[in-house]
């Protein structure tokens, strides 16, 4: 660059002033600095930076969603499967439900059978004194008719003879009562027996019941087996009053208890043969709190492997068809949980001529 | 005559004193009763001379009326034994008649027919 002075003057033509120099710096544009690219390139950056994340939460969420349905699908194939096996468990219950009750029902009625002839000897009995006193009365009241006839006729009264003769028919219809009302109790005992419904607690007369029971179990195996003996030692607490109980069910214990024991002596007395007394005895004692009774056999005891196991449902040791197995385990629940007592199982030296086994059942009494 | 009536019924006594109570009073027949057949083993060796029948019943607690006839035929083998049961059984019957049983009554009890052999 040349330029000239304002007063036309120049130097030299054509000779250039000297020169002079200006320096200036063309500034770009603020978008196009250095630090706007830098922006620029922030911004992009960032830019693809969200636009990465949005798509890669798209993705997860697309994922989750699909893992939530297969998650949804696989708990409803679950619950299904769930539902069926509940289903199938419901049904497998129910049925064993009422095997169950069915086999309850049998054996109820196997130890109603047992009792049966027990049962028919037992009325037998009373009927029969029922028949005889009152046939007997018959020919005391027409003795009395003949001497009221002699009197008519002019034959002094024998006021002995009448007044004996009263006497006896007074005692002949108590004895017609009393007779009477055995069989009905009887009676009674056997429905109360088959009865099914649950029965209510009510005072009991222990040791009445268990005699009774022993005389029932004692008819009922001879009429079963005409060979069958056995000597009957009873040791009855005097003071063991009433308890607390389930009439229907406790008997069913006794009855349990008192067949297990006549058919283990029974079975002792065929593999022994002559000379082996049968012997059972039954005891009750008053504990206070509670009244114990033992029930004692002299048969063959129970050896120590199977002694774990008597209380077990169906768990026998009597030949197929003889036992039911669930004598022992009814019993259990009927005096553990049914009376708040205990059923205990003692046995000595099995297989000894000296062997016994005892039951010991004990329930609460009442206050 | 003195007879011996044994079963564990004790009532069995009261029916026997009635249906015979002409000739209790009479004197023409006497009892003795036993309510077990051990009683009635016992009483036995007290009176047998006197006694000339025994009556019994077979189911009894212990010692069975069969068992009594046994061992009543086995030491006295000419006193009479009747046996009393309310089973027909034919085994039973088999068996008291292989023991010697004199007669064999099923119960309940035909007492007229039980008087006519009594006094006959």
């Amino acid at each position: 660059m040349q330029a000239r002075t304002s007063d036309g003057r120049v130097g030299e033509e054509g000779a250039f002033s000297q020169e002079g120099a200006f320096s200036f710096t063309i500034l770009p544009p603020w978008y196009r600095t250095w630090w706007a690219y830098g922006f620029y390139a922030l911004l992009l950056a960032g830019l693809i930076y969200a636009a990465a994340r949005l798509l890669r939460r798209r993705v997860e969420a697309r994922e989750q969603a699909k893992a939530a349905l297969r998650e949804a699908e696989f708990r409803a194939d679950a619950a299904a499967a769930q539902a069926k096996s509940l289903q199938a468990e419901n049904e497998a219950y129910q049925r064993l439900k009422a095997t169950q009750e069915q086999l309850l029902v049998q054996e109820k009625l196997a130890s109603l059978g047992a009792l049966t002839a027990g049962i028919a000897h037992e009325i037998k009995n009373p009927l029969n004194f029922v028949n005889n006193f009152a046939d007997l009365s018959v020919e005391l009241m027409d003795e009395l008719r003949e001497d009221i006839d002699k009197m008519k006729a002019g034959a002094p009264p024998d006021y002995e003879n009448i007044e004996a003769l009263l006497d006896d028919l007074t005692g002949n219809a108590k004895k017609i009562n009393e007779h009477g009302k055995r069989a009905d109790g009887i009676v009674r005992s056997m429905l109360l027996h088959s009865r099914g419904q649950a029965g209510e607690r009510q005072p009991t007369d222990i040791n009445a019941m268990l005699d009774e029971y022993v005389n029932l179990t004692y008819h009922g195996m001879r009429a079963q087996d005409s060979s069958f003996n056995i000597t009957i030692e009873r040791a009855l607490a005097s003071d063991a009053g009433t308890v607390e109980a389930i009439p229907q069910d406790l008997s069913r214990v006794f009855l349990n208890l008192l067949n297990n024991a006549c058919y283990a002596v029974n079975d002792r007395a065929k593999k022994n043969g002559a000379g082996f007394v049968p012997k059972l005895r039954v005891s009750s004692v008053n504990l206070g709190d509670a009244v114990e009774i033992r029930i004692r056999d002299n048969g063959m005891g129970i050896p120590p492997e199977v002694r774990d196991k008597i209380f077990h449902p169906f768990f026998t040791t009597k030949p197929t068809g003889q036992g039911t197995g669930l004598g022992l385990s009814i019993s259990h629940d009927i005096v553990v949980q049914q009376h708040g007592g205990q059923l205990a199982v003692e046995t000595e030296r099995a297989n000894t001529p000296n062997s016994s086994c005892a039951c010991r059942a004990a329930a609460r009494s009442s206050e | 005559m003195k007879v011996m009536v044994v079963d564990d019924e004790a009532d069995v006594r009261l029916l026997f004193e009635q249906r015979f109570r002409r000739e209790v009073r009479t004197g023409q027949i006497a009892f003795y009763f036993a309510l077990s057949a051990e009683e009635a083993l016992a009483l036995l060796e007290q009176v047998i001379g006197e006694v000339s029948l025994i009556l019994s019943d077979i189911n009894m607690p212990g010692m069975s009326g069969l068992d009594l006839l046994k061992a009543v035929k086995a030491k006295h083998y000419h006193l009479r034994v009747f046996m009393i049961t309310a089973y027909g059984n034919a085994e039973y019957q088999q068996r008291a008649a292989d023991y010697g049983c004199d007669d064999y009554f099923i119960k309940p009890l035909d007492f007229g027919m039980l008087q006519v052999k009594l006094l006959t």
